[in-house]
């Protein structure tokens, strides 16, 4: 097993330089990007300070040389400052990031629950009207516009129902303050963040089960005169789980990322939110800075599901390699 | 990695596989299907003729595939008739716009009309021009540049291959949605449009596909014809065009339908944040963003786009559905 994770590790390391490497190039070089224009967002460069920043930052240096210097800077978690508020990029993404961790865990454990819930449901009772009913849903949930779903909850429960709710659903959470216990304005912007997952997640749930179901050992365990239900939990969940938490995990990685429309739809205020605000005010220091980590989360994060998946999964555990 | 299962003409009888057809199942189409197949003798069909009579079995597919036939003739014909029956919904009439300002919907204006008095009908119609051309080039791209790369790499194996799959393991990295809004956002904007929406989501997407047709590559190279093939003194290209990709391509198809969808969700994401398709043109996720703020009181102008764009990307995901149970590609989500 060990073997498996140096590999695993040793395939870590050319993705991280590769999307650092096209971050750099698309944040700099893309044509039609003035790098100089984006060192001071909305500002008028003047020859004269065009000069003072292209020397100050190093911008007539070849693409090597600057690339390495960024990812220098990169180490020293240094993602420069704000060009609105001068703030350090990396103090706002840490003031902003446990919002957008909360909001993920939240939607994580809806998209767990009732994604397996609901795959297990359909496999279980395959062809019944139960699962083509699931089926349907989950095919609707993975096309689902998230943004507009959100909008459509506000308009529903902040808008339509508003003698029932008291029309605070769809306010933003604004720290203590506000109508409602705090924990009642996770349940919309978690319930739109985990809907397209749980959808996928539902999906993947019942092909595997249904395809552990026709295993062998699964027809031993029945012939075994074991209970529909020791069969299902004590044998066939236990393998058809782990490429399904293998996914939940991954997607935890990409949730933290793709909250940027969720946050956005409710005004939440987390890193995806601050993102979005930089894109409108032209923040570069914070879009870039912003995504990167977002990214460089995204990838250790689904290098450490791969490691659990490596503890999980016996022939990988066992053999060493995997293959 | 996604695990494929390819049909080859040498199954005499594709069997469906029941755990991929529940809902062609339900249908009772299955069972008519088998009995069909039994009580008279087959004329030997091709593999795609036998996969159209099976998808024309599944309802959920047929509907889907009327939506985008209706959908697509709405674009196609939307500058024949809208501009002449409703007003012309991509431009304001500045002495009517103030008296014909969120109308309820009628049979002058099926859907109402919006805050400067166009009517969202027509404007809804014209989106779904965007949408469809977005969708639909972003993926015919993504397609093209994923079966070659993949299917290079997978033919020819080795250092080409270990090479091409280290670049295709970057590009997966990336949460396809937060670089296409990175990119969209350091552009200026005067280079948004739909031009640099249908690239951005095209370079982003050849990876899947890539990877995808690779191992479909990999696993038909291995069949007896295709070593017959090359016995026989075949080229590298011919092995390929001729014996290897008509077998191989079938997961891409499957792929490639559901994929119309998601580019059609990007573009409306990134439309939605104002990064994508730019005023004065219409597109669906432009239409939620500015309709968005009259939410409290015409909440309906929200509703419209957004059930074009769910029901129009339900129906490729159906029909992307469809086509895999009829190809009998197996497939992990």
């Amino acid at each position: 097993m060990g073997l498996y994770i140096l590999k695993r590790i040793g395939q870590f390391i050319p993705v991280f330089f590769g999307v650092t490497l096209i971050l750099f190039l698309v944040a700099n070089f893309l044509p039609g990007v003035d790098p100089v224009q984006m060192k001071v967002g909305e500002k008028a460069v003047t020859p004269q300070l065009r000069a003072e920043i292209t020397k100050a930052y190093g911008l007539d240096k070849p693409w090597y040389i600057q690339y390495v210097n960024y990812l220098k800077n990169l180490a020293h978690g240094d993602l420069g400052n704000s060009l609105k508020t001068g703030r350090p990029v990396k103090d706002i993404l840490l003031e902003k990031y446990p919002y957008t961790l909360k909001l993920s865990l939240c939607a994580i454990a809806i998209e767990a629950v009732v994604g397996i819930g609901a795959g297990v449901i359909s496999a279980v009772k395959q062809r019944s009207f139960a699962d083509i009913i699931t089926t349907l849903l989950t095919s609707i949930s993975v096309s689902l516009p998230v943004f507009w779903l959100g909008l459509i909850l506000q308009i529903v429960f902040g808008i339509w129902l508003k003698n029932v709710t008291g029309g605070a659903f769809y306010l933003p959470i604004s720290g203590a303050s506000g109508p409602l216990p705090t924990w009642m304005y996770y349940i919309m912007p978690s319930i739109v963040l985990a809907c397209v997952s749980t959808g996928y997640t539902a999906r993947i749930m019942r092909s595997q089960l249904i395809e552990v179901r026709s295993a062998d050992y699964v027809r031993t365990a029945k012939a075994k005169g074991l209970s529909g239900r020791r069969v299902l939990w004590g044998h066939e969940m236990k393998n058809a789980l782990i490429p399904v938490l293998t996914f939940i995990g991954i997607d935890f990685g990409v949730m933290l990322a793709g909250a940027i429309l969720t946050e956005t739809v409710f005004n939440w205020p987390g890193v995806g939110n601050a993102i979005a605000t930089a894109i409108f005010s032209r923040d570069f220091a914070v879009v870039t800075g912003g995504t990167t980590v977002i990214l460089i989360m995204v990838m250790v994060i689904s290098l450490l599901v791969d490691i659990g998946y490596a503890l999980l999964d016996p022939r990988i555990r066992l053999s060493g390699t995997g293959e | 990695m996604p695990e494929t299962r390819i049909p080859s003409p040498a199954d005499p009888q594709l069997e469906l596989d029941p755990a991929e057809s529940a809902l062609l199942d339900a249908s009772g189409a299955d069972a008519a299907a088998d009995a069909d197949a039994a009580a008279q003798p087959r004329k030997s069909r091709t593999l795609y003729a036998d996969a159209w009579y099976r998808l024309r079995k599944n309802r959920l597919a047929i509907a889907a595939i009327i939506w985008i036939v209706l959908i697509v003739a709405l674009a196609v014909s939307a500058d024949w008739w809208i501009p002449r029956t409703f007003g012309d919904p991509r431009s304001i009439d500045s002495t009517q716009a103030l008296g014909t300002r969120y109308l309820g919907p009628s049979a002058q204006h099926w859907f109402g009309t919006d805050d400067m008095g166009r009517d969202v009908f027509g404007r809804v119609a014209y989106g779904a021009r965007v949408s469809l051309t977005v969708g639909v080039v972003a993926t015919v791209i993504e397609t093209i540049l994923g079966v070659i790369i993949g299917s290079i790499a997978g033919f020819f194996g080795g250092v080409v291959d270990a090479v091409i799959m280290r670049i295709t393991d970057i590009f997966l990295a990336f949460p396809y949605l937060l670089f296409a809004i990175i990119v969209m956002a350091v552009l200026p904007q005067e280079y948004r449009g739909v031009g640099t929406v249908v690239a951005v989501i095209a370079l982003l997407g050849w990876a899947s596909t890539a990877r995808l047709v690779r191992g479909s590559v990999l696993s038909v190279k291995e069949n007896d014809y295709v070593q017959a093939g090359r016995a026989l003194g075949a080229s590298n290209l011919r092995l390929m065009f001729r014996h290897i990709l008509p077998n191989a391509i079938a997961p891409a198809l499957v792929v490639a339908t559901m994929n119309i969808g998601g580019a059609i969700l990007s573009e409306s994401a990134m439309s939605y944040l104002g990064l994508g398709i730019q005023l004065p043109q219409i597109s669906w996720g432009g239409m939620i963003d500015s309709a968005q703020r009259f939410m409290m009181n015409h909440p309906a102008l929200t509703i419209y786009p957004g059930v074009a764009i769910l029901l129009t990307v339900l129906a490729f995901t159906l029909l992307g559905d469809g086509v895999r149970d009829a190809l009998d590609v197996k497939m992990e989500d």
